[in-house]
C-alpha cells in the first residue's frame, strides 16, 4: 500500500516540473455509487445477489496538456456492497457486504466545448485495496428457525478474499466554469473491475466474483 | 475535433478488448440422485473420486479448520487421482476389495476434524458400500483402549442404591425408564403371570388326582410353559446389551407368546405385543437418584427427552409407548422437582448431570437439561457459522447461537456446584451441553475428554434443495453419500472450533474399569460426588 502511494507522489512531482503554461487542477469530489456483484451462484436457486448504493469521495488533481486533453489521477474511498437474500424456506436471510476501498484511478481526459459549460469523458485504469468489510442486516438460521440482525465487521479470509482490484475506470460529466479559478463538475463513472474477489485459492475449481461500480459525484475543483 | 473523436474510438476499443473477465467453472449439484451427476461415478474408480472430491469440496463446512490442522484438499486430489485411475486400469485386470477401496480413501479422509461426518462409498467391482467415519477412526487410533473401556462399561447404580441415606454415595431416591426397562418388564411381568398361572393349574390338577383325558393335554403344555417362561425370564439380563439382543430377545417373545397364546387366554393373561418403535435405539433410557439426599443425578443415554416431556402422550393408555411416555415424565419430573424443592428448602447440595456414553440427539431437550438449571429466555452458547455458497471457503455471517432454556418459573442454579459427567462417547448435544456447564461459574467438568463433535448438521439429507450443504447423494443410492457438518459451533471469545478436540474435563477422572467390573462401583461418578461434598 505504502508502495502505491509512493508511486503517486513520485508521479505528481514529475508533473509539477512540467512547463507552467499548461493547466493544474487540484479538487474534491463525492457522490453515490452502485455496485453490481457478478457470481455464478451454480446451482442454489434460492440465493440472489442484488447490487447495493454505498458512497464515494476523492481528492484529484489533474494536468491538462492541451485544452481538450489532461491526465487526470485520484485517491478515492468508495464502497462497493451488495446485497445477498434467500428465498423460499430461506426466506428472512438479507444482508448488504459493505465493502470499503481505497482506489486510484489514473485517467485521460477529453473535455470538448465552451469556456463555461464544458463536457469531458475520462477513460483509464485504476488500481484498488479492499480495505474492510461489514456486514449489515438479518441472518436466518436454518438450524434454530432464528433470525439474527447482524452488524458486524467482515473478518477477511487471507487464503481466500483478494484484497488487490485493478481494473477500468471511465466516465463522462460537465464541467461549469464558476469563477476565474474555481470550477465544478458533475460525473457518472463507471469501475469495471479485472479481479476477482475471491483468490484462486481452489486448484482445480474456478470461481470468479467481480465487482462493477457505477457512481455518480460532484466535486470542485481549484484550477491554477 | 476529429483527433478526438479517434482518442474516443480507440479508448472504447480498448474498453471492449480488455473487457473479458476469465469466468468460474459451471458445477452440478450431488444433492440428489441425479443421473447426469452420478454418471462417471458409476462406472470408474476415478469418476468416482473426482465426483467424490467436488461434493466434499462444496459442502464440507470447515475447510478452513482443515486446512488449519494441515490437510490440503487440493493436494489430496493431484496425489490421490492417479492411484483411482490406476484401479480403472483394465490392462491390469486389478481386483479392488472393499477393504482395498475403504483403506484407500481413509488415507487421507481419516485426516478429517468433524465430530459428526459419516461417508458411503460403492465399490463398482462389488456393488457394495464401504463406510467411513472418521471421527470414529480417529478417536480409536487416538484414545487407545479408554475409547473401547468407556463404551463397554455402562454403569449402573445398582451398588450406590443398597448404601444407606449417610453414605455420600448412598443413592436415597431412584428411578429409571427407558425402551429396554420396559421391554425387560412387559416381558418379565408376562412370564412371571404365566408362571403363576401354570403352577396354580398344575398344582389344582394334581390336587385333583393328577391329569385326565379331558385336560391332559393342556396339563402337559402348561409344565412345559413354565421352564420355557423362566428360561426367557433368565435371558432377559444377558440379552439387552445391544439393540440386536433386544430385537432377537423380542423376537423370542413374540413367539413364545404366539405358542402359548391359548393358554394363556385360558389363564386369562395378557400378553403384550413390544411395538416395533420399542426395540429401536431411538427411546432412550432416563435415570435418576438422589445420593446423600441433596445431590440430583440425571443420566440418559440420548437427547431425545423432548419428544415426551415436550409433547402430548399417545392417545392409546394401553400401548407401551404410553407407558414410556408417561415414566420417562416421571423420572425426569423426579430430577426436576427434588432440584425445585431442595433449593427452594435452602438444601440443595449439588446437580450431577451424567452424559457419558450419550451420542447427542435435539437442541429441544436443552430447556430439560442444563437450561433447567439458568435463567428463562434462552442462553447464548456460542457462536455459530453455516457453509453457504459452493467454494470451498463460503460461510455465512457469525451469529450468536441462542440455546432454549426452561420458560417455566423454576429455580436458577448458581451457588450449587453443577457437575457434568462426561467421556469420550460424549457426543455433539453431550458436548454442547459440557461447554455450557464448563461456561458457568459454578460448572465442572469430570471424566474423560469429549468425542470432539460440536457442529450440528441438516436434519435430514432432503433439506439439501434448502440448504445446498450438509450432506450429498442418498445414502445406500448413489455411488456415494455424505452427511457432513453444516452448521459451524465456534466457542468463547476467540470463536475456536473443537471439531476433533471436543472439551476437556477441568477433572480428568478415567474410568476405572476394574473398580466397574469387580465392584460395580463407578469412580467417575464418586468423583463428583466428592468434589461436591468437598464444596
Amino acid at each position: 500500500m505504502t508502495r502505491k502511494i509512493q508511486v503517486l507522489l513520485c508521479a505528481l512531482l514529475l508533473c509539477s516540473a512540467l512547463p507552467v503554461s499548461a493547466q493544474w487542477r487540484v479538487g474534491v469530489s463525492g457522490g453515490g455509487d452502485y455496485n453490481w456483484f457478478t457470481i455464478n451462484k451454480q446451482y442454489m436457486n434460492n440465493y440472489h445477489y442484488d447490487g447495493a448504493w454505498g458512497w464515494s469521495a476523492a481528492v484529484f488533481g489533474q494536468y491538462n496538456f492541451k485544452d481538450w486533453l489532461g491526465l487526470r489521477f485520484e485517491v478515492e474511498a468508495s464502497e462497493r456492497n451488495h446485497r445477498v437474500y434467500r428465498s423460499g424456506m430461506m426466506d428472512g436471510t438479507n444482508y448488504i457486504n459493505r465493502n470499503t476501498y481505497l482506489q486510484l484511478p489514473v485517467m485521460a481526459q477529453f473535455s470538448f466545448g465552451g469556456e463555461k459549460v464544458r463536457g469531458f469523458v475520462n477513460a483509464g485504469v485504476y488500481a484498488g485495496c479492499w480495505l474492510a468489510g461489514r456486514q449489515q442486516g438479518t441472518y436466518k438460521d436454518s438450524f434454530s428457525g432464528n433470525t439474527y440482525r447482524i452488524n458486524a465487521p467482515y473478518e477477511f479470509q487471507k487464503d481466500k478474499d483478494q484484497r488487490g482490484d485493478f481494473g477500468l475506470a471511465g466516465g463522462i460529466g460537465m464541467e461549469f466554469r464558476l469563477v476565474e479559478h474555481w470550477a465544478m463538475h458533475i460525473e457518472g463513472r463507471c469501475y469495471y473491475s479485472f479481479i476477482s474477489t475471491v483468490k484462486p485459492y481452489m486448484e482445480h475449481v474456478k470461481d470468479n466474483r467481480y465487482n462493477t461500480t457505477l457512481g455518480i459525484q460532484a466535486g470542485f475543483a481549484y484550477i491554477f | 475535433m476529429k483527433r478526438t473523436a479517434q482518442y474516443i474510438i480507440l479508448c472504447t476499443l480498448s474498453l471492449c478488448t480488455f473487457s473479458c473477465r476469465p469466468t468460474g467453472d459451471d458445477l452440478i449439484s450431488y444433492g440428489q440422485n441425479d443421473f447426469i451427476a452420478f454418471y462417471e461415478s458409476s462406472s470408474s474408480y476415478a469418476g468416482e473420486f473426482k465426483a467424490f472430491w467436488t461434493a466434499m469440496n462444496e459442502n464440507y463446512g470447515i475447510w478452513d479448520y482443515e486446512e488449519e490442522k494441515g490437510l490440503d484438499w487440493d493436494k489430496v486430489y493431484t496425489a490421490y487421482l492417479p492411484k483411482f485411475e490406476a484401479l480403472d486400469d483394465t490392462t491390469r485386470k486389478i481386483k479392488v476389495t472393499d477393504d482395498d477401496l475403504k483403506d484407500l480413501y481413509c488415507e487421507f479422509l481419516d485426516s478429517l476434524h468433524d465430530g459428526h461426518t459419516y461417508l458411503q462409498i460403492k465399490n463398482i467391482q462389488t456393488d457394495k458400500y464401504v463406510e467411513i467415519i472418521p471421527s470414529a477412526n480417529r478417536n480409536e487410533r487416538e484414545r487407545g483402549a479408554a475409547f473401547k473401556n468407556e463404551k463397554d462399561n455402562i454403569t449402573n447404580l445398582d451398588f450406590y442404591r443398597t448404601l444407606t441415606e449417610d453414605d455420600l454415595y448412598g443413592a436415597l431416591a431412584y428411578d429409571a425408564t427407558g425402551s429396554r426397562l420396559i421391554i425387560a418388564e412387559v416381558i418379565d411381568s408376562t412370564c412371571s403371570r404365566l408362571i403363576r398361572g401354570a403352577e396354580a393349574y398344575i398344582a389344582g390338577v394334581n390336587k385333583a388326582g393328577g391329569p385326565n383325558e379331558f385336560n391332559d393335554s393342556i396339563y402337559i403344555a402348561m409344565t412345559k410353559l413354565v421352564p420355557a417362561a423362566k428360561k426367557l425370564q433368565k435371558s432377559i439380563a444377558d440379552s439387552m446389551d445391544s439393540s440386536d439382543e433386544v430385537k432377537e430377545l423380542v423376537k423370542t417373545y413374540h413367539t413364545f407368546c404366539s405358542e402359548n397364546n391359548i393358554l394363556a387366554m385360558q389363564m386369562n393373561v395378557a400378553t403384550p405385543l413390544i411395538d416395533d418403535k420399542l426395540t429401536g435405539d431411538e427411546l432412550i433410557s432416563v435415570y435418576y437418584a438422589l445420593f446423600h439426599g441433596n445431590i440430583a443425578y440425571l443420566r440418559f443415554g440420548g437427547f431425545g427427552l423432548s419428544s415426551y416431556l415436550d409433547a402430548s402422550a399417545p392417545s392409546d393408555t394401553t400401548s407401551l409407548l404410553y407407558a414410556y411416555h408417561q415414566a420417562v415424565n416421571r423420572v425426569w419430573g423426579k430430577w426436576f422437582n427434588a432440584i425445585q424443592t431442595l433449593h427452594a428448602n435452602n438444601e440443595l447440595g449439588g446437580v450431577i448431570i451424567d452424559v457419558r456414553n450419550n451420542g447427542g440427539g435435539s437442541i429441544g431437550d436443552y430447556p430439560f437439561v442444563l437450561g433447567a438449571l439458568l435463567p428463562s429466555g434462552g442462553y447464548d452458547s456460542h457462536y455459530l457459522r453455516v457453509k453457504e455458497g459452493t467454494g470451498r471457503l463460503d460461510f455465512s455471517p457469525l451469529v450468536p447461537f441462542t440455546l432454549p432454556t426452561y420458560s417455566q418459573q423454576h429455580a436458577v442454579i448458581t451457588e450449587q456446584p453443577i457437575v457434568i459427567l462426561v467421556n469420550t462417547h460424549s457426543v455433539s448435544m453431550s458436548e454442547v451441553t459440557t461447554w455450557g456447564v464448563k461456561c458457568q461459574e459454578n460448572g465442572y467438568v469430570i471424566g474423560t475428554r469429549t468425542w470432539g463433535g460440536l457442529s450440528a448438521l441438516n436434519d435430514e439429507p432432503s433439506m439439501y434443495s434448502t440448504t445446498y450443504s450438509g450432506g450429498f447423494g442418498e445414502q445406500n443410492v448413489t455411488p456415494f453419500f455424505g452427511y457432513v457438518p453444516r452448521f459451524v459451533s465456534l466457542f468463547g471469545e476467540d470463536k475456536q472450533i473443537l471439531e476433533g478436540v471436543g472439551i476437556t474435563p477441568d477433572k480428568e477422572v478415567a474410568l476405572d474399569v476394574n473398580y466397574w467390573t469387580s465392584q460395580k462401583r463407578d469412580n467417575q461418578l464418586e468423583a463428583a460426588l466428592d468434589y461436591i461434598h468437598n464444596k
